[in-house]
């Protein structure tokens, strides 16, 4: 065993870790070609669908503060959702993915932090979602002739990210659910379907009754909706979205720890019960 | 004194409060899969493990792998408390799990080694490098392809491969040699006796009683989560005849006691 160098832990070797974990991803998706070719096919006819309908509905009053029509309106709420549903299915899936292998238990068994299998495992459905945004967002530039200023863009960044930490935090809670469930997480497919419905994603919060309007307020997604296209639709600059970018900060450092303590106690809860590799 | 297990217990409890709503046990009793276990690994040292089935050998190896928290008693590896040093236990640690399960079918061999090692804390070259000589030395060089094409016993190969590839002080393995073809396992023997003469302890649970005295120095033999004996394969040889039918003698008496 002369070959072997010694073991060192520190930073770099968890970046070389997370850059295994996304060759691994990379190889196991790439054998499975026809998938990620389908993938992208249905983001092309789910565009081309919500086209049709945008030119149905003409020019609502309700999006008046907004250049372009509903097309422009919900590809940005589709957008902002295709990055929210990756953040709060990935993780249980991932999870569930390595209990029915049987790899779970032996990468438990390396010296590899929680953050970092987690870290690791969402660079390349991460990616895979990138692309399917900014195919989105393409299909909108080029049927209806959107153009998004560089500068909204580059503001939007931060929100993006924000935004996606957020729903990641919930998909960590979702993954601790699974490791002690096995089957049956409550928190992805409910906290997505009420996200569609309360954040603005496919319909402006205004058509809401007032006496549900203020749901819209508890769901981070809403502020991410409406800071995105406050400065891709509407002109917007850093000042107009300094309360989205605040709030979703708040969001962000309250979740983040929380969901990274919730999973870990799952992890306790499951090794003191012997069902760690179950599924 | 490599590996010291002292008075470890563990009894699976079933859910109790919220827990009971949402998680399944095996069965709604406590359940006592091992009590009070001590004995010791040392370096250069190869210990077999045996037991009926339920016994409580798996039980123990995954308390031992950092998977399992024990009810009480202690696990140590070296001055390194298993349960409170996971982590630093962890680096030391290769293991192979009986369920072939636990490779990923879509990776090749060689991909899945490199993997594993990077995890376990080798820099990316050196991964490759010893994945290589591995492959070689398993006869699995010429024939590398995706898991999924991999008979059983080549899967076997490739997970005593992983569980030795980051030069580990501690090689946990449970059945490794179910799935090999009788010169494979005589190859494996060697493998494991080279890897205990270079100071790695090596603890090995298995049902084949002919192969843990060819292979092993000592023995733990345990039935119903207790241990009945712990000592060397050479006593067990002066006392009965071979020590296959020695240890099979000690499982029958203690299965009397425990009736």
């Amino acid at each position: 065993m002369s070959t072997t160098e010694p073991l060192v832990e520190g930073p770099g070797m968890d970046w070389r870790r997370i850059g295994a974990l996304f060759r691994r991803d990379f190889y196991v998706e790439f054998s499975y070609q026809f998938r990620i070719v389908l993938r992208y096919l249905e983001v092309v006819f789910y565009a081309l669908i919500m086209f049709f309908i945008s030119r149905l509905m003409g020019q609502p009053p309700e999006l008046d503060q907004y250049e372009g029509g509903y097309f422009e309106f919900v590809m940005v709420g589709l957008a902002v959702t295709a990055f929210g549903g990756l953040g709060i299915s990935a993780f249980n899936q991932r999870i569930s993915e390595e209990q029915r292998l049987g790899t779970l238990e032996v990468l438990l068994t390396t010296p590899t932090r929680m953050s970092v299998f987690l870290s690791g495992s969402f660079v390349l459905p991460l990616l895979l979602t990138t692309g399917e945004v900014i195919l989105l967002l393409v299909i909108a530039i080029s049927t209806a002739g959107v153009g998004f200023p560089l500068g909204g863009v580059l503001i939007s960044i931060p929100l993006w990210l924000l935004t996606i930490a957020t729903f990641c935090a919930f998909g960590i809670m979702a993954a601790g659910v699974i490791v002690v469930t096995k089957r049956g997480d409550p928190i992805s497919g409910p906290l997505y379907q009420l996200t569609l419905l309360f954040s603005g994603a496919l319909f402006p919060v205004s058509v809401f009754p007032e006496a549900i309007s203020w749901a819209a307020y508890l769901f981070p997604a809403f502020y991410g909706i409406t800071g995105i296209r406050e400065v891709l639709l509407a002109g917007g600059g850093w000042s107009d979205i300094a309360p989205e970018l605040l709030i979703l900060s708040a969001f962000t450092v309250v979740l983040v720890p929380v969901s990274l303590w919730a999973f870990s106690r799952a992890i306790r809860i499951a090794r003191a019960a012997g069902t760690l590799g179950n599924y | 004194m490599r590996l010291r297990i002292e008075g470890v217990s563990k009894t699976y409890l079933p859910p109790t409060g919220l827990l009971r709503l949402v998680m399944r046990a095996a069965t709604a009793e406590p359940v006592e899969a091992i009590s009070d276990v001590t004995f010791h690994v040392d370096s250069g040292e190869i210990v077999g493990l045996v037991g009926p089935n339920g016994a409580g050998k798996t039980t123990l190896l995954k308390a031992i792998c950092t998977l399992v928290e024990p009810s009480s008693g202690a696990i140590h590896l070296d001055d390194l408390d298993v349960s409170s040093r996971s982590l630093e236990v962890r680096r030391q640690l290769g293991i192979a799990l009986a369920d072939d399960r636990a490779l990923y079918w879509r990776l090749t061999g060689r991909q899945n080694l490199e993997f594993f090692g990077v995890m376990a804390g080798m820099s990316r070259s050196a991964a490759s490098e010893q994945a290589t000589r591995l492959m070689e030395e398993a006869g699995l060089a010429g024939r590398d392809k995706l898991v999924f094409g991999y008979s059983s016993g080549m899967k076997a190969q490739l997970s005593l491969a992983r569980a030795i590839l980051h030069d580990p002080s501690l090689i946990v393995l449970d059945e490794p040699t179910r799935s090999l073809d009788p010169l494979a396992t005589i190859e494996f023997g060697r493998k494991l006796r080279t890897l205990a003469d270079e100071g790695k302890a090596v603890l090995l649970s298995s049902h084949r009683l002919d192969e843990v005295e060819k292979i092993c120095d000592r023995v733990v033999v345990i039935l119903e989560g207790r241990v009945h004996y712990v000592g060397g394969v050479a006593e067990l040889h002066d006392e009965e005849g071979t020590a296959a039918s020695a240890i099979t003698e000690i499982l029958l008496r203690a299965a009397e006691g425990e009736r």
